[in-house]
């Protein structure tokens, strides 16, 4: 994980901002605006940013594309742009798959942003907030979920391959079945790791009562409250365009 | 003084545990026996609050420290009072780097944060990891993990600690280490609860208990490991010749983790089919790092390594012709959530595998470590014309399984020689190899 001099209070708040306004912006300019700001954002935050940005629209763009086509193609009503037979393209279908994809490529990257973030890091958020450690660990593995999950499905499929057996090679419904079990096993060692995590922290105090001290404290700084005025201004910026 | 009165422990139906009685006074060390699924875990948990709290069970009795009455006292309370380390390292870590992991009980107890790093630095000396605050905790070899954990123990240092095979996969001077921090408890005053199949821990023991064995325990296939079924593998496609040949060719080889100081260093060496070999190094050396740069597991950061003379390019399943890896953690050569599924999964890679003649199907969450180990090694009598390369395989092991283990060993030395093995239990029998390594200062030394 890349180190950042910012309060993880203020990354958290710059995730909020841009998933809340690409859900409040309308016109593809201030989408597509809200979209790269997201990728820059991400970029920022990952080790080998800037691959996995491009690693992930490229993983995400057929399903972009696919999204695309239905909303183009089956989309009737509103002001026609093209026509072939039955085929009919819209400007509204149009508008339409542009904000979907806008969207959902910008939460994705808020994601990816925020995952990055690691139980203490939340902790000294919602710490910041008076929010109590609970929240902390839930946000924290919830974020961290789908990561943890496909890390899971990766390691059963690298026992598979020690094992000798190449799933490529398997027959469509052995490796449908193959996939169905490794899945319902990764869910389940997800589900044993978080209580067994909650055990391992619960031994040495978590939840416990009382005052507790924070060895390294971070304060919301300058910096932070600078960085947010900007994005805040660049965001607000974005949605009049 | 702990006191345990008219204890038992029930699984649904199951008794587990039954009556048991035990006053341990302040400054002992008690030594909890027993054969592997015996419930020395579920004891432990059930001291520690994990049972009922997290594991659902049934308890009858007390469970008193001093005048006061463990049970009543919530889980996230208990570090007051106790300590427990599980036998799962790995689950039991779970922050970025060591630093957090030593501080965030010290934390809790809200003390200041100019005495919190102190303490750390005197824990993390007593372990040899006062170079390692900064690392991730997952980079950690098995042992050092061991060690990160009595470190944090060490900073609670509370009246009672619950150790779970705190000397599992240690080498000898991390054994003496910790044996030499449990007899400085001691005379501090503690109890101290130690659930460990290690012989050295007799030693230092004060008193001990031995539990009976599980009134219905998991029956394994055990005639699996008998001499007179092992001609079963002939059946098996041999892909390893008996013909002494050159299976890895390792030129020049660096390795290291990220933000960590390299492993291994300009290393080269040639590996033939046929040795065996014992792999020997002080804990944190990179043995199991080694092992898993030969099966493709990770790549080497320069050099090369060629096996059966075509350059290893990371994990392929068509390596499985020529070894067979099996990793220190036992979960991870598990796979599915049953030991029925496991199998099937074998299956799959070795057509010819007959059914496990099992009348249950339990869940890995209902085994011991000690058994989850045995079921990862079901499979190796049908492996023995493959090269072995084992990371810590005697480890959580008991006395029995243990030997049973050897004699497969031994077996496959003389018969089907071919293996690469970390085993610090093991470097009492060092004439099943025809090599012994020490992985010392970055290289290999040959040590026989």
């Amino acid at each position: 994980m890349k180190k950042s001099s910012l309060h993880p209070l203020t990354h958290i708040f710059i995730v909020l901002l841009l998933s809340t306004f690409v859900f409040i912006a309308k016109t593809p300019a201030s989408l597509l605006c809200l979209t790269i700001l997201a990728m820059l954002y991400a970029g920022w935050r990952m080790e080998n940013g800037w691959q996995k940005v491009f690693q992930t629209l490229w993983h995400t763009l057929p399903f972009l594309l696919i999204l695309a086509f239905f909303q183009i193609v089956f989309r009737r009503k509103g002001t026609m742009l093209w026509s072939y037979g039955i085929l009919k393209i819209t400007r509204e279908g149009v508008l339409i798959s542009v904000q979907l994809a806008a969207r959902l490529l910008t939460v994705i990257y808020c994601a990816k942003g925020l995952a990055v973030m690691n139980y203490t890091e939340f902790s000294k958020a919602f710490s910041a907030l008076r929010l109590p450690e609970e929240l902390s660990f839930m946000l924290s593995y919830a974020i961290h979920l789908v990561p943890k999950f496909l890390s899971q499905l990766k390691g059963f499929v690298t026992g598979l391959k020690l094992r000798g057996i190449d799933a490529a090679k398997l027959s469509l419904s052995k490796r449908l079945q193959v996939y169905k079990q490794l899945s319902i096993t990764a869910l389940a060692e997800l589900i044993r790791s978080s209580e067994t995590a909650a055990i391992a922290l619960e031994l040495r105090g978590f939840r416990s009562e009382g005052k507790h001290s924070i060895l390294h404290q971070q304060k919301f700084s300058y910096r932070d409250l600078l960085c947010l005025l900007i994005f805040g201004a660049l965001v607000v910026l974005v949605i009049r365009i | 003084m702990l006191i345990l009165k008219d204890f038992g422990i029930s699984f649904a139906e199951r008794k587990l545990l039954d009556d048991i009685n035990l006053k341990i006074p302040e400054g002992c060390i008690f030594h909890l026996k027993g054969p592997n699924a015996s419930g020395k875990s579920s004891l432990l948990n059930a001291i520690s609050g994990i049972i009922p709290e997290y594991v659902k069970a049934k308890t009858t009795g007390n469970i008193l420290l001093g005048n006061m009455d463990l049970q009543t006292i919530p889980l996230k309370e208990k570090y007051h009072y106790l300590w427990h380390q599980l036998s799962d390292t790995e689950a039991q870590l779970f922050f970025p780097d060591c630093l957090s992991e030593l501080a965030f009980a010290l934390e809790h107890i809200a003390l200041p944060p100019e005495m919190i790093i102190p303490k750390i630095n005197l824990a993390a000396g007593q372990f040899g990891l006062e170079n390692m605050l900064y690392r991730d905790p997952s980079t950690l070899s098995g042992g050092e993990k061991k060690l990160l954990l009595c470190a944090v123990a060490e900073t609670i240092n509370p009246l009672l600690l619950l150790l779970d095979e705190p000397l599992n996969g240690l080498d000898k001077q991390a054994t003496d280490l910790v044996l030499k921090w449990l007899k400085s408890k001691k005379e501090q005053g503690k109890i101290i609860i130690v659930a460990d199949h290690n012989p050295l821990i007799d030693a230092i023991v004060d008193g001990s208990f031995t539990l009976p064995e599980n009134p219905r325990p998991l029956k394994l296939d055990n005639s699996l490991f008998m001499k007179t079924d092992l001609n079963l593998q002939n059946k098996q496609d041999c892909a390893v010749g008996h013909l002494p040949e050159v299976l890895y060719n390792i030129e020049e080889l660096s390795f290291a983790y990220p933000n960590a100081e390299l492993l291994v260093k300009d290393l080269s060496l040639n590996i033939m089919n046929t040795e065996n070999i014992l792999l020997q190094g002080k804990n944190g050396a990179g043995k199991s790092t080694l092992l898993k740069l030969l099966t493709g597991l990770l790549k080497p950061g320069k050099g090369k390594i060629s096996l059966k003379g075509k350059q290893l390019q990371g994990l392929d399943s068509k390596n499985f012709a020529h070894f067979y890896y099996q990793s220190q953690i036992t979960r991870e050569n598990l796979l599915g959530i049953s030991v029925k599924q496991n199998w099937l999964f074998w299956q799959l890679a070795i057509l010819e595998l007959n059914d496990l003649t099992l009348k249950e199907d339990p869940l890995f969450t209902e085994l011991s470590a000690g058994q989850q180990k045995m079921v990862s090694q079901q499979i190796l009598p049908y492996l023995l014309s493959k090269f072995w390369i084992l990371d810590e395989p005697f480890a959580s092991l008991d006395e029995n399984a243990s030997k049973q283990l050897l004699q497969l060993l031994q077996y496959k030395s003389q018969n089907y020689p071919g293996m690469l093995i970390v085993s610090h239990f093991l470097e009492e029998h060092r004439e099943l190899f025809d090599r012994v390594l020490s992985l010392r200062n970055q290289t290999l030394q040959e040590e026989k």
